[in-house]
């Protein structure tokens, strides 16, 4: 079984970014692949493109509960979400992402909030 | 007379809101993006930011060229074939990616989305009741 999962390079040891679920002291094989740097303006086809990606949540229940309770707090903001937990937020909707994917969460959930003063949506 | 229709989900969404909003799911390849997207039943397409295109490695020009056409003007967009998902339904669609970048709107509308599914809405409660169209009623 293959598991990709983003680490940390400090003081000579290997420090997951995410809860992987590995075992203590068991012995894993680490292939090293340096990731996109991150002044790269682009992530084009950044969103979770591994072969170990699976269907994400659809549902996505916490995360539309997350943003009727917080929603106000953000306007004029890009949010993204892992659940009922807020990873990263600005005004920047590529900067928001990448953050989101360096904090380790392969599909966070994507929300622009209306600035408070925006006028109602009138379709198109 | 009266009619009864029978559904498969109930997702219910904050009605204090200025737009009715549903969890929608983006795939191309191996690759996918969720987003919050308003529901639009004025809307003939399903658009979405370009940002999310590109998240999921379109190269957005190539796809088929189409005006929007708005109450005040018109937008262009670049329709991808990808895969829509809301609350577990799965549809292989055609999505508009805006051209501009600071669109900031998704909207799931008519085609690939409206048009493949049965939907009932009781705005004043903040709910809707889905089923796939092909469902028995």
């Amino acid at each position: 079984m293959t598991t990709v999962i983003e680490a940390i390079y400090e003081n000579g040891v290997f420090k997951p970014l995410v809860e992987a679920g590995f075992k203590e002291r068991h012995r894993y094989k680490v292939i090293v692949e340096e990731p996109a740097t991150e002044g790269e303006a682009r992530i084009n086809g950044d969103a979770g493109n591994d072969e170990a990606n699976e269907k994400p949540d659809t549902y996505s229940i916490r995360e539309m509960e997350w943003l009727s309770k917080h929603r106000h707090e953000y306007p004029g903001q890009h949010v993204a979400l892992d659940g009922d937990h807020l990873v990263s937020h600005g005004a920047d909707g590529r900067e928001v992402y990448r953050q989101a994917r360096a904090a380790g969460v392969k599909v966070p959930f994507m929300a622009y909030i209306e600035p408070a003063d925006a006028l109602p949506f009138g379709g198109w | 007379m009266p009619y009864t229709l029978t559904f498969e989900d109930l997702l219910e969404y904050d009605a204090g809101k200025e737009s009715i909003t549903v969890p929608a799911t983006l795939r191309s390849g191996n690759s996918y993006v969720r987003v919050e997207a308003k529901l639009d039943t004025g809307s003939t397409f399903c658009v979405f930011q370009r940002l999310q295109g590109e998240l999921l490695g379109l190269d957005i020009e190539s796809g088929f060229p189409e005006w929007i056409g708005t109450a005040m003007g018109s937008f262009l967009t670049y329709g991808h074939e990808v895969t829509l998902s809301v609350r577990g339904f799965d549809f292989d669609i055609v999505a508009y990616f805006a051209k501009d970048e600071s669109f900031n709107r998704n909207v799931v509308g008519r085609h690939g989305w409206l048009n493949r599914v049965r939907m009932g809405l009781i705005d004043y409660e903040g709910k809707l009741y889905l089923s796939r169209a092909d469902d028995e009623i």
